[in-house]
């Protein structure tokens, strides 16, 4: 049952916020602070309990009949049984983890939206709330169409996000993030309902619960409908996860949407999307998926190379960091597609850290275009001096997001690199010049906004005691990330995440003499 | 407990960064100078205790936990005292000890203060992980960890934005090399399954000469001269001189840039098992020395000279490293330490006193302020030429041209080289020492006080100058072995029989002489040039066309510019419109042309309607007709 409180927490937040806020600001926004953290607080029992009881289980069991996947939390409720859908919600270690990061951006996003006053405010709260609870059923979603159902719950409100109180050219930017997810959507929707058929065709019984469907196309024979099915679904989770070239909607959309939008799109929508390719694709199409990753891996590190450059002669700080975040999407590609556990586990790590730091991020360059006006870093200069913490602050994550050591950036993209390195040197040698040019972006964005002497004039106030608290609250996250990264690669690991551990041999070696 | 050394500064840092802003300047110099103090107290401590050991058990391992854990790969927090990492981590500590209390002085009034401290504070910290990591892993976040605090410190004083310019180029240039170095690790990871690195080690001794350990070799290398500032990528250490003088003593002469000196000694195995690579690592410290020399001798600027002598001192120890000579060149490191320091940190005195005064043509007559800088400055200058046995620089350069002569491939050929190189330290080292001390004083004058604090620090770098050296002296001065005994569990020697006694004195009086010589020569060109100019002051312009040449280092930055950064700059701004995303913008264009080619069926035309469904109909029934 708590599964289900962790989809309506967000979204009777939403509601109720989107009421108060009628009336006053200030407690709608605390109505909705609190749904988040009381989120959190489940999360975080949940998590706790089920996780100590697995530990002391034999993790051996894994000879899973077919079908019987290891959730830590399962809630399964018949909702249409005459088409085959279930309300079937199911968690496990990588869920917790992304649930987590769920939580954390929620939060970091409603600090951002704290003090910045906008039109429509019952609205927006509405959004935000709608939002999160879409990526956290899509997290938990164990059945098809309840996933495709909070798939399209995520785009809608990020629509609106982006077109009612984004920036200038918000109209645009939400049009295509919008017919870019939805019509990769559909194609996904359609692969779902072929599978559907197919399955039912072949087995007699038609649903679209993931576990019975996993077990059956995982091993079925390889044939052209089946190539056509995974299709549909690659290519939803690709564009979502803005692999270059089906990237074209991403800068705009996060050079264009609200603070608050931006952390919510960086961090977990296109988190979506890699979670939908470890959750869907490899375990529903593995083969096709094991064939697939070779071309996979150029355009990770396509990804890579392209936000990398692209990223280098931007003027607009959102767009700097936009493209630094697609190209860190490559690396996570890398790691899911070198089929290693060095890989897996640093696209998790990346997942996770890449999440704290953009948001970190789009923190400062909202609170910079609070305080000064204008996005363009041509304009900015000498900030330093002006309002130092800010600066300090902004500094710090351009700096973690070019992966110093010690942060989870560079354990994530350490490790993913090694992994790509045992099944494919040139890919792993060019991820490596990406990081070359992530020095290049960052330096100069640094160097441009916060050396030299102000330009404009007009005082601007340094950052306030509660941004303070959620900027070095993110930078320690990403640090423990970095540090002490045993509790997530143990939580996530492939041998414990359910379809994986039935479905997919990932390579148990990280090289060697074995 | 060895983790205590390289934690306090980060601590230091932690508490400098939440608590400096508001705190009086007092509460950042015993923070800043006070960890690295009880850092350096303990590393000494730890250092004598090693020493007292025996050989076989001269190290000590302390992990702080498992780090990353994962079916295959393993790596955890781990620290390695032993004699190599000790030599480095006492004179880390204590050098660096020193320069933070001069820096309580220097720095009070020249900018942020805890920020200072703060960062210097990290940059110790992490050498300090950098020498002690007992895999590759922690030596990395180290590696990389000193770059950061690099880039911090160079650019310090931000508001001036070419500082920011040349931090950004030190960072950049190193990261590049950085690349093969990450290369390294993941090729040390495919080949051995560790980074743990007595093992690797172990497994490299094992695997003999093979094509892997030469690559790795290659990597690791390319990765430490990055960092050290070697050809080709010594471009950013002038340029990093726009820090803070005490930060370009301690960053840029004493630690930081011998990192890649350490990482080929703590690797050495690769480099003995692959001759090839060894000799590129010879042939890159004899010109890098040489390099270094000349461009040192037309600059003016006293802290670009002072680089380029860093630069130059340090291609000795990649030479000592290329001959087999590891201890040799972990020598030179300690003594180069003490005495780069003190010419560093001489040089700030003089700059803060003649109020930034950068140009040694505008200065001159130092002597007579400063009695005691005079004297440490010379001490100093004299150890760094090697002044015939009384400085350390001497035995150290002799320990490494001795072994070169003997290196079998073109060893003379080396030695020659470097014997040149004594001369032309000499050379310019008392070209600057004397524009700078001797002399009338130049400029408009006024002069800044000196803070009693600069002397001490400057003073102990003095004694170890002189008395550092003689830790090791050849054989037929005394024959002490202290360093080499030392660390000989870690750095055994390449084997090489030595040359007579007789071949080794006639060796080192010729060194000597060149060492001389060099001083002798830079006193004559010091004469010519006041003669010809008087006491005016002289500017670059008035150098020739070889001297113009060198005086850029070689034309480096404007090749560096027009083959390198120009060009990327040109295909990134090429690639600035998102042209990728283009082709979707074209798909928008044709939908859109396919609506107004369609807005024409909707003319409000009635006939149009009627034909259509006219048409229609007949379509349909031929179909049903016909099908």
């Amino acid at each position: 049952m708590s599964l289900v409180y962790l989809l309506l927490l967000p979204f009777v937040g939403g509601v109720l916020a989107a009421v108060i806020a009628l009336k006053s600001r200030t407690w709608a926004h605390a109505v909705m602070m609190i749904a988040v953290v009381a989120m959190g607080v489940i999360v975080g029992i949940d998590f706790g309990v089920t996780g100590a009881a697995m530990a002391s289980a034999s993790g051996g069991s894994a000879a899973a009949s077919g079908g019987s996947l290891r959730y830590l939390l399962e809630t399964n409720a018949p909702w249409i049984p005459s088409l085959g859908i279930s309300f079937h919600l199911g968690a496990d270690g990588l869920t917790f983890v992304l649930l987590a990061l769920t939580v954390v951006l929620g939060i970091v996003s409603l600090v951002a939206s704290w003090r910045s006053t906008r039109e429509h405010e019952a609205f927006y709260l509405l959004s935000i709330g709608l939002v999160i609870s879409g990526v956290t059923g899509v997290f938990i979603a164990a059945d098809l169409i309840l996933f495709f159902l909070f798939w399209e719950l995520m785009i809608v409100p990020m629509y609106f996000l982006i077109s009612a109180w984004g920036g200038k050219g918000r109209e645009r930017a939400a049009m295509k993030f919008f017919l870019f997810t939805q019509a990769s959507g559909l194609l996904m929707l359609l692969s779902m309902i072929g599978l559907y058929l197919a399955h039912g065709s072949s087995t007699g019984t038609y649903t679209f619960d993931l576990a019975a469907l996993s077990s059956w196309s995982s091993g079925a024979a390889a044939s052209v409908p089946m190539v056509l099915l995974f299709t549909g679904f690659v290519i939803a989770f690709g564009v979502k996860l803005a692999v270059v070239p089906a990237h074209a909607w991403a800068p705009d959309a996060y050079a264009e949407a609200p603070t608050a939008g931006s952390i919510l799109l960086s961090g977990l929508l296109l988190k979506s999307g890699a979670y939908g390719l470890l959750r869907f694709s490899i375990a529903l199409f593995p083969a096709q998926t094991r064939q697939i990753a070779p071309v996979m891996l150029i355009l990770g590190v396509i990804t890579i190379l392209y936000g990398g450059i692209l990223a280098i002669r931007q003027t607009d700080i959102k767009r700097i960091i936009a493209y630094s975040s697609i190209g860190h999407m490559g690396f996570i590609i890398l790691g899911l597609f070198s089929w290693t556990t060095l890989g897996y586990t640093g696209a998790i790590v990346m997942i996770l850290s890449h999440g704290f730091t953009t948001s970190a991020l789009f923190f400062v360059s909202g609170a910079l275009e609070d305080r000064i006006g204008i996005r363009d870093i041509d304009g900015m200069g000498g900030l330093r001096k002006v309002v130092p913490r800010l600066a300090g602050a902004g500094t710090a994550f351009l700096v973690f997001a070019l992966a110093l050591p010690g942060t989870g950036n560079f354990l994530a993209e350490f490790l993913v690199l090694t992994g790509t390195f045992q099944v494919d040197i040139p890919i792993a040698v060019l991820g490596v010049v990406g990081s070359i040019l992530s020095v290049i972006y960052a330096l100069r964005a640094v160097h441009r906004v916060f050396d030299g002497v102000r330009k404009g004039e007009g005082k601007a106030e340094d950052l306030r005691a509660h941004e303070t608290v959620a900027l070095a609250a993110l930078a320690v996250l990403v640090v423990w990330i970095g540090v002490l990264p045993g509790p997530v690669i143990k939580a996530a690991a492939p041998d414990r995440a359910a379809q994986l551990q039935t479905t997919v041999p990932y390579l148990g070696q990280g090289g060697g003499n074995g | 407990m060895i983790w205590i050394i390289p934690l306090l500064p980060i601590a230091g840092f932690l508490v400098l960064t939440v608590f400096g802003r508001r705190s009086p300047w007092q509460f950042s110099a015993g923070v800043g100078a006070g960890t690295v103090g009880v850092s350096a107290v303990l590393a000494l401590i730890a250092g004598f205790t090693l020493a007292s050991l025996p050989a076989a058990e001269r190290s000590v391992v302390s992990s702080l936990g498992s780090w990353v854990v994962i079916p295959g790969f393993s790596v955890n927090f781990g620290l390695r005292l032993d004699a190599l990492s000790d030599l480095m981590t006492m004179v880390v500590t204590v050098v660096a000890f020193l320069i933070h209390l001069y820096s309580t002085a220097f720095m009070r009034g020249k900018g942020d203060y805890h920020r200072y401290f703060a960062y210097l504070n990290l940059f110790v910290g992490s050498m300090l992980l950098l020498v002690l990591g007992s895999n590759l892993l922690v030596l990395f976040v180290g590696w990389e960890g000193v770059g950061l605090c690099s880039y911090l410190l160079i650019g310090f004083w931000y508001e001036n934005p070419e500082n920011g310019r040349a931090a950004n180029k030190a960072f950049i240039v190193t990261r590049i090399a950085d690349a093969a170095l990450l290369v390294a690790l993941f090729l040390t990871v495919a080949a051995f399954g560790t980074l743990d690195i007595p093992k690797v080690l172990a497994s490299a001794s094992a695997a003999g000469g093979s094509g892997i350990v030469t690559a790795i070799a290659a990597l690791l290398l390319v990765g430490a001269i990055g960092k050290s500032a070697q050809l080709p990528f010594q471009l950013w250490l002038p340029d990093a001189m726009a820090g803070p003088t005490p930060v370009s003593a301690l960053i840029h002469a004493a630690t930081m840039v011998t990192a890649g000196v350490y990482l080929v000694a703590r690797m050495h195995i690769f480099y003995a098992l692959s001759p090839g690579v060894q000799l590129a690592v010879a042939i890159i410290g004899a010109a890098t020395l040489l390099y270094g020399g000349l461009s040192a001798l037309t600059q003016h600027d006293i802290k670009r000279i002072l680089a380029y002598s860093t630069i130059s001192q340090i291609g000795y120890m990649f030479l000592g490293l290329g001959v087999g000579a590891w201890s040799a060149a972990m020598f030179h490191f300690m003594n180069h330490a003490f005495f780069k320091a003190l010419l560093f940190l001489g040089a700030g005195v003089v700059i803060h006193r003649l109020n930034d005064e950068h140009d040694i043509f505008r200065m001159g007559g130092v002597r007579r302020t400063d009695r005691l800088l005079f004297w440490l400055f010379m001490i100093g200058a004299g150890a760094l030429t090697g002044i015939p046995l009384v400085t350390s620089g001497f035995y150290s350069k002799e320990a490494i041209l001795e072994s070169a002569w003997l290196y079998p491939h073109a060893g003379p050929f080396f030695w020659v080289i470097g014997a040149f190189g004594v001369f032309l330290t000499g050379a310019y080292v008392f070209r600057l020492f004397f524009h700078v001390f001797t002399g009338k004083p130049k400029g408009e004058g006024g002069s800044r006080p000196a803070s009693a604090i600069f002397y001490p620090p400057m003073i102990l770098l003095g004694l170890g100058a002189i008395f550092a050296g003689f830790l090791r002296t050849p054989r037929d001065l005394g024959n002490v072995k202290v360093i080499s005994s030392f660390l000989n569990p870690v750095l055994a020697s390449q084997g090489k029989e030595s040359a007579g006694i007789s071949t080794e004195a006639t060796l080192q009086i010729i060194v000597a002489a060149l060492s001389l010589l060099g001083v002798l020569a830079a006193w004559l060109g010091y004469r010519r040039s006041l003669k010809r100019r008087g006491t005016e002051a002289v500017t670059g312009h008035e150098l020739s066309v070889g001297g113009r040449f060198l005086l850029s280092g070689m034309g480096a930055d404007w090749l560096a510019d027009n083959l390198v950064v120009r060009p990327f700059m040109w295909f990134a701004g090429l690639l600035r419109r998102d042209w990728l995303a283009l082709v979707y913008v074209g798909v928008g264009r044709l939908s859109v042309l396919f609506h107004q080619a369609l807005r024409y069926t909707q003319s409000g035309l009635i006939r149009w309607y009627l034909l259509g469904i006219g048409v229609g109909v007949l379509v349909t029934l031929g179909m049903v007709v016909f099908a």
